[in-house]
């Protein structure tokens, strides 16, 4: 094996780096891990994961020949660009590619008269408004990380800013984005036009996250600058009130360049920091900019001043100069870094609600900050309804982080339920991916998996980013239904303290979990031994060995958590011994592995049961069996997502002279940390009928539903029906299946073989 | 509650008629009023009525959104919106009475503001269609703000039904102007344009502008001080408010005299700054310069050439010959990819098959 600690493969980094060094200069192609490392992460920073190899290139014909290296090798490719991301979107694969756009920052025009700039990806948001300030003109958008932030990462994420909610969207202010499919060929979406032929596939390029294809050059729209503009502070003493504020100023009739608020905390830790003038006593602040000619502003100065009156702003001030307007917004821009001074670290949401809810959400957060007893300083894109409530923790502190994830999934999850979304600027990224499986259903989702097939058939860019996998949302709609049976059950919750105590290490791991909601809990262990127990067992001083083998010719071809082997074209082999010890016990051991679709082979752990088979009919006669096995496992991220499982399987059925019918309950649990909770319930049934002496043929049906707390939807759960033939010999006998899944969430094709050698 | 009742039923029924047809491979034509047959490249397949799926579902102006169902027609839902002081800023053609919102969004055009408020798939929030195997399915939603998972809403706008039924779209809506001023000045076609972006590149209220014929039309929209103080840096001679209304409709549907030139109509959309073309037949420039309509007899190859070797593309929007291609053709490369987002949608290929490419 070429695994290292890092969990990359060596010989197939040897092999990547090496042909994508034929094709770029050798300084553009890092492999060692110290020049690696600084590409672990982005600026979600929770989540790391050293790239397998970092690729630079520095031109349009360099991404487009690496791509088609990569394509040909078919290694995933994840591409970045300044690494500012919020959700994840640019972490690296340890199996993968990271193609850094980093060395494309030039500007390659700037038309004054058609107010157009077209630029390489690599250049940062705010290089583009300062090469246009010279005309007049400026960019848009202006997301708070604008000085580091680069226009391929904006056209990636679709990013806003505090001025969206006059000036749009990136979606809003990109003309034209010139990119490289993943088969290495240069394509147009949009044009330097204001419409184009056909789909507007440049939607759907804006905000994909960097799953469709690589950017290369965008041509965005630049806006004359406004003559002037003022800003508007003003306090409330009731956060709701605030809120409805923000209603009545859209309801008013002129569109603010941008709409803010603050509450008290927010204020105070910004004020430490900045300066601003804030007023901290007020338990909201607002935010309220108008620009155009001095006129357009001056007119739109007295009717939000009236408006925020009549709101009942118990202060109000108006920025009397340029200096004092920047003063304003100084505190907002620095929201983030001022709470990162007042607590160790801070969790950022990213919600979207319809305005109208603002009171709402906002009373909700107070509750859940009662609840988790964590405090949130909350700031908000208020005029578009954006929330970024900051939950203040300590990440040292494994239980203030079990809470913070509490406590940001339930933000998010009612921000769905008033009608908004999950993310609004920030994107999906990996961390907010299960989420996505609470905003849409499957039917959906498919729909999404099917935009990604169309351009990108094997799914080489990104792939785990933005859109889940069904297999995945189903994994986690049993978490969140054990989260509510554990909220339920006072031995459940002894249970998540424990788990909470013991966390500390794995507070990388957990963090992976998402916003708050724990991960999926672990890949079904189902996938190396596919079998109905029935009424076989070692006798005393017997052995045997079985060999499990199956495969997937069509299924699943993402991993569900980092390290995940997803079944797609991949082989299981495992070899069972067992042993009789008397007494109708047996038991047995198990050494799983798995082959990946690449032919990497991945070492699975240690699996060890026990049966106990107390009802079962005479040897050639046949009769009733009824038996329980109990199998506890130590399995590695290839195979379950939790490293410590234990299975409860209950076996009954009877055996006829010439048939056997069979079913067996199986109750699965993680016991590590974080997995915990109510048990997935599978149930396993299966009919075989003699034809002739020793050969049997049947069926084996595999149903598994969810968890016994909550039922998943049909749908989501995972079935599959094999058709089996049994060969039974004196030494040795065969099993072999072939099964296809039955819901949209199952593998479609798994073929499975069990050979037993029997050495009694 | 009964309409809504109702209205799950006509769902239903689209539901079972698209997968009836689904089954026996039967093409299908959507259509609302029908008042935009004339656009596109070939109307195929058995007639379905998406009209009965109506309605408005939510309007609160002070959200800045409108919620309807495709068969709502666009009239109505623009007079609710202008009863509470709002608009669809794009300023849609309806080019007849029974324009539908959901055709409205299916042929994706917008009208003269567009220059300044931007196009309708910069308005569109949210939507419900009905893929080709009769699955509802929703996309995007009613906020501002929505990144999770792939931008299939705004992929509706323009789409021309190809992908499927669009049944529901929520809608940005903006405030009505407070004020608005229609300007006359007479210029030529090359002053014309190097004047509009002139303009451009200043922070003026101008919210639509046309020039034909020697002629140019300029509207300022905003608040009240500004369009006056716009007023005067432009100068031209001030329209009557009903003739400069009368003006900016007859330039949107199509009804002004220079529409009714016997010849082919073409929609040339180039870079605004795009000097005159110098094509055969009558020019209409609007958008600041980004859009110029083309009276003409002239062969599509000379056309399509000129607006490609201005990095833009031409559309024979009106009568003509449609065999040389409504659209102007794809590269390879992402007519791969509309085919493989069609199978996607439409794994059966059973809407409005050909009314965008003949083998789309």
């Amino acid at each position: 094996m070429n695994i290292a600690a890092t969990g990359i493969n060596f010989l197939r980094q040897t092999e990547v780096a090496g042909r994508l060094r034929q094709l770029l200069p050798a300084d553009a192609v890092l492999h060692a891990e110290e020049d690696t490392r600084s590409y672990e992460c982005d600026g979600l920073s929770a989540y790391r994961q050293l790239p397998m190899v970092v690729a630079l290139p520095s031109s349009e014909d360099e991404v487009r020949q690496a791509l088609a290296a990569c394509h040909g090798l078919k290694v995933p490719v994840v591409v970045r660009g300044a690494g500012t991301g919020l959700s994840g979107g640019a972490l690296p694969m340890g199996d993968g590619v990271l193609l850094s756009l980093a060395k494309m920052r030039r500007i390659l025009a700037l038309d004054p008269v058609a107010r157009t700039a077209r630029v390489q990806p690599g250049v940062t948001n705010l290089a583009i408004s300062d090469a246009a300030a010279p005309y007049g003109l400026f960019y848009a958008p202006d997301p708070s990380s604008q000085i580091a932030c680069s226009i391929g990462g904006n056209v990636a994420e679709n990013s806003g800013g505090v001025h969206c909610l006059k000036y749009g969207l990136t979606v809003h202010n990109v003309l034209r984005v010139r990119a490289v499919t993943v088969e290495g060929e240069v394509v147009e979406f949009g044009s330097e036009a204001l419409d184009s032929p056909g789909l507007d596939l440049l939607a759907l390029m804006i905000g994909s996250e960097g799953m469709l294809a690589v950017a290369t050059e965008i041509t965005v729209k630049l806006l004359p600058k406004p003559e002037t503009a003022r800003v508007i502070l003003a306090s409330f003493d009731d956060v709701e009130k605030a809120g409805n504020a923000v209603a009545d100023v859209i309801a008013a009739g002129v569109v603010p360049s941008g709409l803010e608020m603050m509450d008290r905390p927010a204020a105070r830790a910004v004020e430490e920091f900045v300066h601003a003038g804030y007023d901290l006593e007020a338990a909201a602040l607002l935010l309220c900019e108008v620009d155009g000619t001095p006129e357009e502003v001056e007119e739109g100065i007295a009717g939000m001043t009236e408006v925020l009156r009549r709101a009942g702003a118990t202060a109000i001030r108006a920025s009397g100069s340029e200096a004092e307007r920047q003063k304003f917004w100084a505190g907002r821009k620095a929201a983030f870094p001022a709470v990162g001074r007042i607590s160790p670290d801070y969790y950022c949401m990213d919600g979207t609600i319809p305005r109208r809810k603002l009171g709402e959400i906002l009373k909700f957060i107070a509750a859940m900050e009662k609840k988790y007893d964590l405090r949130c300083p909350n700031v908000f894109h208020a005029g578009d309804g954006n929330l970024h409530p900051l939950i203040l923790f300590d990440a040292n502190d494994p239980d203030q982080l079990e809470r913070t994830e509490r406590f940001a999934g339930e933000v998010l999850e009612k921000c769905i339920e008033v009608g908004g979304t999950i993310t609004g600027e920030h994107g999906v990224g990996v961390e907010k991916i299960n989420q996505m499986c609470v905003q849409f259903a499957t039917a959906e989702i498919e729909r999404f998996q099917g935009v990604k097939r169309a351009f990108d058939s094997e799914g080489l860019l990104n792939p785990g980013k933005n859109i889940p996998t069904l297999h995945r949302c189903a994994e986690f709609g049993r978490m969140r239904a054990r989260r509510k049976a554990a909220a339920s059950g006072a031995a459940e919750i002894l249970d998540v303290r424990l788990c909470e105590r013991v966390r500390a290490r794995w507070i990388v791991s957990v963090l992976l979990l998402g916003a708050g909601l724990c991960r999926a809990p672990y890949a079904l262990a189902i996938l190396d031994e596919i079998q109905v127990y029935t009424d076989d067992l070692d006798y005393r001083g017997g052995s045997g060995l079985e060999l499990h083998v199956n495969t997937t010719p069509s299924g699943r071809r993402t991993p569900d958590y980092p390290g995940d082997v997803p079944p797609y074209h991949g082989v299981r082999i495992t070899p069972e011994f067992s042993w009789g010890l008397g007494n109708d016990l047996d038991w047995g051991l198990y050494l799983p592995t798995a082959t990946d679709a690449q032919g990497h082979y991945h070492w699975g752990g240690v699996k060890l049961r026990t049966k106990w088979l107390p009802v079962h009919g005479v040897e050639g006669k046949g009769g009733w069996y009824f038996g329980i096995n109990n199998e506890l496992s130590n399995l590695t991220k290839a195979f379950s997502d939790s490293r410590w499982n234990d299975e409860v399987r209950v076996i009954g059925g009877y055996r006829g002279t010439d048939w056997l019918i069979g079913v067996n309950p199986i109750f699965e649990w993680g016991l590590s940390p974080g997995f915990r909770g109510s048990p997935d319930v599978t149930l396993a049934w299966k009919a075989v009928h003699d034809v002739a002496q020793g050969f049997a043929l049947g069926a084996e049906y595999y149903e598994d539903i969810g968890t016994l707390a909550n039922r998943l939807p049909r749908d989501q759960q995972n079935r599959t029906l094999y058709a089996v033939m049994e060969i039974e010999r004196k030494s040795w006998s065969l099993n072999f299946g072939i099964g296809h899944g039955v819901t949209p969430a199952t593998d479609n094709w798994t073929v499975k073989a069990i050979f037993g050698i029997s050495f009694n | 509650m009964i309409l809504s009742d109702a209205m799950d039923s006509v769902l239903v029924k689209l539901s079972e008629t698209v997968r009836a047809a689904g089954r026996s491979k039967r093409a299908l034509r959507l259509r609302g009023g029908g008042t935009k047959d004339f656009y596109g490249q070939a109307l195929e397949g058995e007639l379905l009525d998406t009209r009965g799926y109506s309605g408005i579902v939510a309007y609160d102006p002070s959200e800045l959104v409108i919620t309807a169902r495709c068969g709502a027609k666009l009239g109505e839902i623009e007079t609710a919106m202008s009863e509470r002081r709002q608009m669809l800023a794009f300023e849609p053609p309806h080019f007849g009475e029974g324009a539908t919102l959901g055709g409205m969004v299916a042929a994706g055009l917008s009208g003269p503001r567009r220059q300044a408020a931007g196009a309708l798939r910069d308005f569109v929030l949210g939507v419900k269609i009905m893929d080709g195997r009769g699955e509802v399915l929703a996309f995007g939603g009613q906020v501002m703000k929505n990144v999770a998972g792939y931008d299939v809403s705004r992929l509706m706008a323009g789409s021309l039904g190809t992908l499927g039924i669009i049944l529901e779209v929520s809608l940005k809506a903006l405030p009505l102007p407070a004020a608005e001023a229609t300007l006359r000045l007479e210029l030529p076609e090359d002053k014309a344009i190097e004047t509009f972006n002139k303009w451009g590149g200043k922070p003026l209220p101008i919210s639509a502008s046309a020039w034909t014929g020697g002629e140019l039309g300029v509207r300022l929209s905003g608040a009240t001080a500004a369009v006056a103080a716009a007023r005067k840096k432009i100068g031209g001679e001030l329209v009557g408010p009903e003739q400069g209304e009368r003006f900016w409709t007859g330039i949107r549907e199509q009804t002004d005299p220079f529409f009714r030139i016997d010849a082919p109509l073409w929609r040339i959309s180039v870079p605004s700054a795009t000097p005159p073309l110098k094509l055969p037949g009558e020019p209409l420039i609007e958008w600041g310069g980004a859009l110029r309509w083309l009276c003409s007899r002239a062969d599509a190859r000379t056309v399509r050439e000129a607006a490609k070797r201005a990095r833009g593309h031409a559309t024979l929007f009106r009568g003509g010959d449609k065999s040389v291609g409504v659209f102007q053709p794809l590269a390879p490369a992402l007519m791969k990819i509309h085919k493989e987002l069609k199978r996607e949608f439409d794994p059966q290929g059973i809407f409005n098959c050909g009314r965008m490419y003949p083998d789309f």
